[in-house]
């Protein structure tokens, strides 16, 4: 349940550290949601590949309000985190610490999936 | 469709119940219903909570090792689908199942054994003590005077 506006730490290692929710892409409504792909502002960052004061594409990979599988199951994390994207969609980072969930197995997500050692 | 334990009170997690929640060292931490999620919120150790399985285990009121858990197990070489494996396994479950509470049972009549004894001599003792409760003062004098009469009777004799 991510509003524009909220702060994302952003789990892989492209430098950046905090990035902060300014739009979203796609039929989303007021709230995204884990596997929503938003626009984001660095806010903090560490070297030069990814700049603070930059505008990127993040897909959202954990979020603290439950998220519901058609399962009936509900799962959460302890944190909201993000993963910075390119404008086509590929990740920037090439590792991802982060536990990613079932809903990144899909054909969309491969290269963010192959990043990360298992899924939940 | 896997049928998981709760983390806090051991429980199954039936499709469509509980929470999970992942920590950032990616443990997966299951609860079936909020109470045990919130327990787990406030840092409870669910061995020294009374009513969990984890806690009865090893307070020794409950059957904790035995042959009949081996089955239940996780595993995690997935088998190739044999339709005589999968019978085979169903009447298994069934039959250790009904082992275990059988095994169960015996151990909870074991462990009050005692019980019975103890708690007539509780009884027993009360009952000399409080007996005031029961019978009216008149009563229980009554009774002393004829226990009185019958024992300087056994004394003449």
């Amino acid at each position: 349940m991510i509003p524009k506006g909220a702060f994302l730490k952003v789990v892989d290692n492209s430098g950046a550290k905090l990035a902060q929710v300014i739009g979203s892409y796609g039929h989303i409504g007021q709230f995204a949601g884990i596997g929503n792909v938003v626009k984001v502002a660095i806010k903090e960052a560490k070297g030069d590949k990814v700049p603070a004061g930059t505008m990127k594409k993040a897909v959202i990979v954990e979020t603290k309000y439950p998220t519901h599988r058609k399962n009936g199951s509900h799962f959460q994390y302890m944190r909201n985190s993000c993963v910075l994207l390119s404008d086509k969609g590929t990740p920037v980072g090439n590792r991802i610490r982060s536990l990613l969930s079932y809903e990144f197995f899909k054909p969309r997500w491969k290269r963010l999936s192959v990043l990360g050692k298992r899924m939940f | 469709m896997r049928l998981e334990k709760c983390w806090f009170c051991s429980s199954t997690i039936y499709p469509g119940h509980g929470i999970a929640f992942v920590r950032n060292d990616a443990t997966v931490f299951r609860f079936c219903r909020s109470k045990c999620h919130k327990n787990f919120k406030m840092k409870r150790n669910p061995r020294k909570v009374r009513w969990t399985k984890a806690y009865r285990k090893l307070a020794g009121k409950e059957l904790a090792e035995d042959a009949t858990f081996e089955l239940e197990r996780r595993r995690n070489r997935p088998e190739k689908y044999d339709r005589e494996v999968v019978t085979k396994t169903v009447k298994a479950m069934q039959r250790i199942e009904q082992i275990r509470v059988r095994r169960q049972e015996r151990f909870y009549e074991k462990r009050m054994q005692n019980a019975k004894a103890q708690q007539k001599a509780a009884d027993k003792a009360q009952l000399e003590k409080e007996i005031h409760l029961i019978k009216a003062p008149a009563g229980i004098r009554k009774e002393k005077e004829k226990l009185r009469v019958a024992a300087e009777e056994r004394m003449q004799e």
